[in-house]
């Protein structure tokens, strides 16, 4: 259960993130982590990609939500990427596909946030 | 017959017609796509300018779902069922003028209407309008019921499968919601430390509900507190005292205390949950607007006041697994503490041929506010001292390590007793707060003269009971220590003793012990005993006496006890 991993790249001053594993209550703490370290760094601009996330649990879903005001105050934003249909059907049901930008491949969500900019 | 041919021709083209529109509803297409295929086959086929169709809500009304040459918003009027009207009708032909759909029609230009009917029950309205108003002929007529059938029959079907997509992504939100119910309680049930249950706790609601707004209000000691929050303005504690009534989830518009509704509604709270343990709201849960902009749903409240009421329960389990830990600390400590203090105690009482010497300390709590002491000065001369401290416990026993420490520096100077005590009085005075007190006693016995000099200071008497039965009380002295300074003296006591005497030295959690009608165990029980028993050794003297009492009082002694036998042989 505890294979869970994090990595941070970064591609045009877009922070994608990886995210491995179960990201449950157990591992939500060092989600919250890699975040707030991205965010007292003022990096505003992440993306998320989901695919090799094989389980999100309530908690996992509520580090996003802790830190998408504060991003987008910033003019940055958290997009989502590469999705697992497993995965999506869980942000489908609590609604959050109208919250935050979704996209079928990193690419796509690469050129959202260059257009912004 | 070329008119004949004509209306075959015609008839061919209309079945044509209906066969390719049902081919083409019947598939796997939405209703706003089977009703805009409706319109435009329908202006197209009756040259109509003009069409709209309305569709029945939950609540009965009809509201405008399309329209065509017909301008319509997004908060058009609705509108109630018209009577008796299964058919086809002009709108020329209704004479009510007050019916304000008929109205609308007629204001927009809509010449006749057809209901949208499934098995009897009416969906929606289909309305037409043409350039020229000229009825419609029978043909068309029967090409438009036809085909507002194979539309309706089509409408229904979807609105079932949307029905079933819906109540599909109910139950699948549900099971999701059970789901993490069951994972949280587990969760909760492993975390011990607060900080990181409250940590998972808020985490999981912004997560499942989607919202970035919380306050997480527990009570402590009677009053409300922020236990976690992300709200823009801290919350007063009276206020939240006031709501602690809310036994259910409530939203805030459903609130109907105008104040508390404002409030809340200022502070952007559109649902408040109480956490109930037992039947008392012991938190209070607060949430802001979903960030999707979706309204609470009932479904969310049942979930709030369930996880709600699976955090409050681990909550408290942290909270008691603190305070055991807390209280296991303490008592670590005290017992350490206990030690320090028994060790400022006579660990043996010192020997003399002439004299039979027993002394105890039973406190009742862990550490106790009594003393007493007994110090070798010469060979044949001996201190003996007793006090009692006001109070119990912790500061009385900080208290008795004081009158140790300035005893035992006092003693050895050699200065008369009555100066001795003087000293220490002042010295308590000055460095205690006015509601400390202490009984004191000390006194030196020279075996070779027999001779016994004291000051009493304020302490119960000590009883001289003499050979011969008659008994002395020790009372000379002054008052107690540490209650003045000015004017304060002490005079100094002498008796002599002979072989036989025996001197008892106690504090008064002897006398005064309870047995559990609380009557005392007084001085008259106390001397019989010293009497009836004077010959034996003075160990088993007071051995007899311990028992007496714990026969008297039972288990719960109330008081410390401290005595001194000294018998002189």
């Amino acid at each position: 259960m505890n294979d869970f991993k994090i990595k941070i790249r970064e591609q045009s001053d877009v922070q994608i993130i990886d995210l491995k594993g179960y990201l449950d209550a157990h591992t939500a703490s060092e989600f919250e982590q890699t975040m707030q370290k991205l965010i007292n760094e003022k990096k505003f601009n992440i993306l998320v990609n989901c695919k090799n996330l094989s389980y999100i649990s309530s908690a996992g879903l509520g580090v996003f939500m802790a830190y998408i005001e504060e991003v987008r105050k910033y003019k940055g934003d958290i997009k989502l990427a590469n999705m697992p249909p497993k995965i999506y059907n869980v942000f489908d049901i609590l609604g959050f596909p109208l919250i935050y930008e979704i996209y079928n491949n990193e690419e796509e969500a690469l050129k959202k946030f260059l257009k912004k900019s | 017959m070329k008119k004949l041919n004509l209306i075959q021709e015609k008839t061919k083209i209309d079945v044509r017609s209906l066969f390719e529109f049902s081919k083409v509803v019947n598939q796997d297409v939405s209703i706003e796509f089977v009703i805009n295929f409706l319109l435009l086959t329908l202006m197209g086929k009756l040259v109509c300018n003009r069409a709209i169709v309305f569709l029945k809500n939950e609540n009965e009304e009809f509201y405008i779902k399309l329209a065509k040459g017909v301008e319509f918003k997004e908060n058009s009027p609705k509108f109630k069922f018209i009577k008796n009207n299964l058919k086809l009708f002009y709108t020329s032909a209704i004479r009510e003028t007050k019916n304000t759909f008929i109205k609308y029609l007629k204001r927009n230009g809509i010449q006749f209407v057809i209901p949208l009917v499934y098995r009897s029950n009416v969906l929606g309205y289909v309305g037409l309008g043409r350039f020229q108003e000229r009825r419609i002929s029978k043909e068309e007529e029967n090409y438009l019921n036809s085909i507002v059938n194979i539309a309706a029959s089509a409408i229904q079907q979807k609105s079932n499968r949307e029905e079933l997509l819906r109540l599909n992504r109910e139950l699948d939100k549900k099971i999701h919601q059970m789901n993490t119910l069951f994972d949280l309680s587990k969760e909760f049930a492993s975390i011990l430390d607060k900080e990181k249950l409250l940590k998972l706790f808020t985490l999981s609601l912004m997560g499942q509900i989607g919202i970035s707004r919380y306050g997480i209000f527990l009570k402590e000691k009677g009053l409300m507190k922020v236990m976690s929050s992300r709200l823009p303005e801290n919350i007063d504690c009276e206020f939240l005292n006031g709501i602690c009534n809310f036994r259910k989830p409530t939203l805030t518009t459903n609130i109907s205390e105008p104040s508390i509704r404002k409030y809340l509604m200022k502070i952007g709270i559109q649902v408040i949950v109480p956490m109930a343990l037992r039947d008392e709201v012991r938190g209070i849960l607060m949430l802001g607007e979903k960030m999707n902009k979706s309204d609470y749903s009932d479904s969310d409240l049942e979930f709030l006041y369930s996880l709600g009421n699976v955090a409050i329960i681990s909550l408290e389990n942290t909270r008691l697994f603190q305070e055991a830990i807390e209280k296991q600390r303490m008592e670590d400590e005290l017992l350490i503490a206990k030690e320090i203090q028994q060790g400022l105690l006579p660990k043996s009482v010192p020997e003399h041929k002439c004299l039979d010497i027993s002394a105890v300390n039973i406190s009742s709590k862990i550490v106790g506010g009594d003393y007493y002491d007994v110090i070798r000065l010469t060979e044949d001369s001996f201190v003996f001292a007793i006090a009692d401290v006001s109070g119990k416990g912790t500061p009385a026993s900080l208290l008795m390590a004081s009158i140790h420490a300035m005893f035992h520096t006092l003693i050895p100077l050699g200065m008369p007793l009555s100066e001795l005590v003087k000293r220490m009085n002042d010295l308590i005075y000055d460095n205690t707060s006015n509601d400390r007190f202490i009984t004191f006693f000390c006194g030196i016995l020279d075996v070779k003269t027999k001779s016994f000099k004291y000051v009493n200071a304020g302490h119960n008497l000590p009883i001289l009971l003499k050979g011969n039965g008659n008994i002395v009380r020790l009372d000379k002295g002054g008052v107690l220590l540490g209650i003045a300074k000015e004017n304060i003296t002490y005079e100094e006591g002498f008796v002599n003793l002979v072989s036989g005497d025996l001197l008892y030295i106690f504090t008064d959690g002897v006398t005064e012990a309870m047995n559990s009608e609380n009557v005392e165990f007084g001085e008259n029980r106390l001397l019989k005993i010293l009497k009836d028993y004077k010959a034996l050794p003075s160990k088993e003297i007071q051995n007899i006496i311990i028992d007496s009492l714990k026969n008297y009082c039972g288990e719960n002694q109330s008081d410390d006890i401290t005595m001194l036998i000294v018998k002189i042989l």
